[in-house]
């Protein structure tokens, strides 16, 4: 069974060893590429759970993974209804929905900087909205993350649409016809029929939606750097920061660690919730 | 007596309108109008001149031209730019095709402990974000020389994407009857080309699928494409760095963002099915 052989070479060469070095790394006081590197046992650690930075990070991801799992469903959602009903065109508005998924993160990062900003300025001018009522999109702390937020929703939710919708034509017809004889509502059969049976979808993307966002940097590195006043820090973008620019290998493996941990986490509460759920 | 025939005629209209979904059709448009919103101002803009922009940046441009698109063209370094990503997702996918089809093979037919011991190491590496590995692969990288280098970019997306090909691929190998390869293995079928002959042409929907999903991921990636070559550049990496030095000039950027998605673009109507289908499909089953 040599077969195996090339695939598993590459996966150990570019995966498992650089896994296991991670896990080494980060008990280390490794320093950019300086060899001498000493064992210092949970130190790093210890400091990132304790550094206000690094706990900004963790509580500022969260915020944005709550945001982003929570909207991106319901855009999701509401669009595969839509296209799940009688609409004509139906293939050409998927794929308005979906298209900016195909499009590189960083690049439509840059896009929303310019709607946030110029484009934004243009409607206040046409609009004479007043001073006090204008949004300083990505100039505030609280704006930011919701900013860098709607970005993600709209560059993501026409996937998760598609995995909606792929789920509503997955309920068979009958179900829906059987109710409709029994004179059901077109509300009463979306609330008691098409959700239930959606239930392990929306569980589904919200797993993936999670641990993409968990793992969000593409978007905050393009738009604001983690700025305004480290605003829009997340996890990723921290450990890039002190990995790369502050060049504290060590520290930034123990905060890369702690991500993965954290990712593992969630990932057995949702499966427990889901398996929970399906006993019923 | 013509009012009640008008009113009829309305009624009767509505409920046409109904069964054709033309409200529902509307509203749906309009949505659609509200989504590719920053997509249509983006192109309106990259055909306006910097000034214009700063006037407004929601007017239809005055003389529309190519001027922006020549200049992106030009100092992006677009053309080599794009060469690079082809041959990145390009070589990346066919390598990781290769060799994930032997593994995925090899691993449904293997039976033994150990066959279903690198299953679950290869399924592991699911919940490992790429940033918990990307300090101590980029070290490895530097040892193997692999950084600067599109092959040596290609060399580590064929490890890191190969976990959910062999996955997807062992599924399906495991459906296929088995009788068919022992049948011709008893009219002589030697093990290669019994791979090669019977096996392989039956994996292609699925290997199709695959090598489309992860080609849209890798065209796309930017973080390790950015941390192992830096200097030969792919799409994403040529976009930051035209962002970085022509900042604030947003016509060109504009006119930069058009000229990297048509790619893409041209790529989705092509294998649209296939795209669809795939992420349809691969999450449905979970």
């Amino acid at each position: 069974m040599i077969f195996v052989l090339p695939a598993l070479a590459f996966f150990i060469a570019f995966f498992i060893y650089p896994f296991f070095r991670s896990v080494w790394l980060s008990l280390t006081d490794a320093y950019g590429y300086n060899p001498e590197i000493h064992f210092i046992g949970l130190n790093n650690y210890k400091e990132a759970l304790t550094n206000p930075n690094f706990k900004s990070s963790l509580w500022i991801t969260v915020k944005y993974t709550a945001f982003v799992t929570v909207f991106a469903n319901l855009v999701a959602i509401g669009l595969a209804f839509l296209l799940d009903g009688n609409v004509r065109l139906k293939k050409f508005f998927r794929a308005i929905f979906f298209l900016p998924n195909l499009m590189s993160l960083i690049i439509v990062s840059y896009v929303w900087v310019f709607l946030y900003g110029g484009v934004y300025q243009s409607f206040v001018s046409v609009l004479k909205i007043p001073d006090a009522l204008q949004i300083s999109w990505l100039g505030n702390e609280t704006m930011a993350l919701i900013s860098i937020g709607i970005t993600a929703v709209w560059q993501c939710a026409g996937y998760y649409m598609l995995i909606y919708i792929a789920g509503l034509q997955n309920i068979p017809h009958e179900l829906i016809e059987a109710a409709q004889i029994d004179g059901a509502s077109p509300w009463d059969i979306v609330q008691k029929i098409k959700f239930p049976m959606l239930a392990p979808v929306i569980f589904m993307n919200g797993l993936l939606l999670v641990t993409a966002s968990f793992k969000a940097f593409d978007i905050p590195m393009a738009m604001t750097s983690g700025g305004p006043a480290g605003a829009t820090t997340t996890i990723a973008l921290q450990i890039y920061n002190t990995g790369f620019r502050a060049n504290r290998t060590g520290y930034a493996t123990a905060q890369s660690i702690i991500l993965f941990v954290i990712i593992c986490a969630i990932t057995a509460v949702i499966y427990f919730l889901q398996n929970k759920g399906g006993d019923k | 007596m013509m009012q009640k025939v008008n009113a009829l005629d309305w009624r009767e209209r509505r409920m046409v309108w109904h069964r054709r979904g033309v409200g529902i059709t509307i509203i749906t448009a309009i949505i659609a109008l509200i989504f590719f919103f920053p997509v249509l101002i983006a192109i309106i803009n990259s055909f306006k001149t910097k000034g214009e922009i700063i006037a407004s940046a929601i007017t239809m441009p005055k003389s529309p031209s190519l001027d922006n698109y020549r200049i992106v063209i030009e100092a992006a370094d677009f053309p080599k730019a794009f060469l690079n990503s082809c041959l990145v997702t390009g070589g990346g996918i066919v390598l990781n095709i290769m060799v994930s089809t032997l593994a995925g093979y090899a691993l449904a037919r293997w039976k033994s402990v150990w066959a279903d011991i690198l299953t679950l190491v290869f399924l592991s590496s699911m919940f490992v974000p790429f940033h918990t590995i990307m300090i101590a692969l980029l070290q490895t990288a530097k040892g193997l020389h692999l950084t600067g280098k599109i092959y040596g970019l290609i060399l580590i997306y064929c490890g890191l994407q190969c976990p959910i090909p062999i996955f997807l691929i062992k599924g399906f190998v495991s459906s296929v009857p088995k009788e068919l390869e022992e049948a011709a293995m008893i009219d002589g079928c030697g093990t290669l080309r019994m791979f090669f002959s019977i096996t392989l042409p039956m994996l292609k929907p699925i290997l199709a699928t695959v090598a489309i999903l992860n080609a849209l991921w890798i065209w796309n990636d930017f973080l390790l494409p950015y941390l192992i070559l830096a200097k030969p550049i792919t799409i994403p990496l040529s976009q930051m760095y035209f962002f970085g030095q022509y900042n604030q000039q947003w016509n060109l950027i504009m006119a930069g963002f058009v000229v990297s998605t048509i790619p893409i673009v041209i790529f989705f109507l092509l294998m649209q099915k296939h795209i669809i289908n795939g992420i349809a499909s691969g999450a449905v089953k979970g």
